[in-house]
């Protein structure tokens, strides 16, 4: 943007509107961002943020979990156990009504 | 030598009256944002006449006879909702197509939950499209219908084609993606460094929060500041703002998306690109784009910063139907369903390639065989 700005300057064709500057920064900011953005290094980073996050995450609830074994309440694993056991008789069912159709 | 004039009193003097223009613009915008808008979104009527878990299959009331006698489905990604198609009035893929005599179905994917996770393509397009497929099929005594998919939806429809194609009459693909091998767009990138399994093992379904701050994240200076002084720079435009607002409604509405889904649309689509290359397996079987030979027509958009042309144009070659037409439009992923220009060029000529599609009206065996079959029991 500055030397942008620089070369409009030697040349006398500054803008005189404040929204054209605007519109340059934008235009600019966008550009930065692509680069940024389409970098090995930036898509390492987020691969290796996300992955960071994820692990944190899972390791936060399976303390949770162990903290709250003692407790009469459902735990998330054993949730999950259940909808996959719902998920797989489900899929069951419809087969064999296709089957049976 | 002299140096060069930087014009900082016109400059100044005109971030003056631009002030005051700016709160004139304020009063006005005062006096809109405080009478009622109307930004509903999604109005054409519809019925829900199918559904099984959370997905519904919506049919809208017709208001012209209809012209196209074979009906057709629209699929909608599990990204975002399908109300995209019907935002606004008299912007309107759905009033389009309704106006054109199409008789119009339309996939409702609902809103996933924790039990969904284990949902994944074959569940999708084999279980509740299919089921749809053969509901619509049944109901107008008909081998084949028309189907049309959007973005994901579209390669779902693709696949659903390659393993089904007996079922399909007419395949309109839009912004659907089937090529992951290209660096042209950012999500391409993106997703090659993600590890799905880990994702999903933590999270079960992905956050349709999150995949939404991941969209503002491609283009930050549009979408984060661009497109809000946009508004403020039009704010007293009482039209203006209830679409603006209507836009905004339909890009947070984001539905969490089913973890298997996420896992195999990353690793077998744009981390090892099999679809393309016919290597893909839904349940057990290859899904072969040679098994497409019916009528394709394919869309996309030259500026899509999501599916870019790359991502869709290999379709069209890989198929096996000798009836292909690839059609690049002059705009980006959503501007083919919502812009001014788009409505002229998209909606209309989907209706008259269908139309000259149409003649030849492939009817099942035998009403008496039909009707044995049982609709299915969820049905409403």
């Amino acid at each position: 943007m500055q030397e942008k700005l620089g070369e409009m300057l030697e040349s006398e064709s500054l803008p005189e509107d404040a929204k054209t500057y605007y519109q340059m920064w934008i235009k600019t900011l966008e550009g930065h961002y692509m680069v940024l953005f389409k970098s090995p290094e930036y898509v390492e980073i987020l691969g290796k943020t996300l992955e960071s996050m994820s692990k944190l995450t899972k390791s936060r609830n399976e303390v949770l979990e162990d903290m709250l074994a003692e407790v009469p309440i459902p735990k998330q694993k054993e949730m999950d156990d259940l909808y996959q056991e719902l998920y797989l008789l489900k899929k069951r069912v419809k087969t064999l009504e296709k089957k049976a159709d | 030598m002299t140096q060069p004039k930087v014009p900082v009193d016109l400059i100044l003097s005109k971030l003056a009256e631009e002030a005051e223009k700016v709160q004139e613009r304020a009063q006005r915008a005062s006096d809109v944002l405080l009478e009622p808008l109307d930004t509903r979104i999604a109005v054409t009527p519809y019925e829900v006449v199918f559904q099984e878990d959370r997905v519904k299959l919506k049919h809208y009331r017709a208001v012209a006879d209809t012209q196209v006698k074979t009906p057709l489905l629209v699929v909608y990604a599990l990204i975002n909702r399908e109300t995209m198609l019907d935002l606004q009035p008299g912007r309107s893929v759905v009033e389009t197509f309704l106006s054109h005599g199409i008789d119009l179905y339309m996939i409702d994917w609902g809103y996933p939950t924790r039990k969904d996770k284990f949902q994944g393509f074959d569940d999708h397009i084999n279980g509740y499209m299919d089921g749809m497929v053969d509901f619509i099929r049944r109901k107008h005594n008909l081998e084949q219908i028309n189907l049309m998919g959007i973005c994901m939806g579209g390669t779902f429809c693709v696949i659903y084609s390659a393993l089904h194609p007996e079922k399909v009459k007419n395949l309109i693909t839009t912004v659907t993606p089937t090529n992951f091998d290209t660096d042209k767009g950012l999500l391409h990138i993106w997703m090659k460094g993600l590890d799905p399994d880990l994702l999903t093992d933590t999270y079960g379904n992905i956050s349709g929060d999150v995949m939404n701050f991941g969209f503002l994240l491609l283009n930050p200076a549009r979408l984060m500041i661009d497109k809000y002084v946009g508004f403020f720079e039009q704010m007293e435009n009482k039209t203006f703002v209830e679409n603006f607002v209507r836009m905004e409604k339909w890009i947070f509405d984001s539905p969490d998306l089913p973890g298997e889904t996420f896992r195999q649309f990353v690793k077998d689509c744009y981390q090892k690109n099999l679809l393309i290359q016919n290597q893909l397996e839904v349940a057990g079987k290859r899904v072969d784009l040679k098994n497409i030979t019916m009528p394709l027509i394919n869309f996309y958009g030259k500026y899509d910063h999501l599916v870019p042309p790359e991502a869709c144009e290999l379709l069209s070659r890989k198929v096996g139907s000798k009836d292909v037409t690839d059609v690049c439009l002059d705009t980006g992923h959503i501007g083919i369903y919502v812009s001014s220009r788009c409505q002229k060029e998209f909606a209309p000529r989907i209706s008259s390639w269908l139309k000259e599609r149409d003649v030849k009206k492939k009817t099942r065996p035998s009403k008496k065989k039909a009707a044995q079959r049982n609709i299915p029991k969820a049905k409403i």
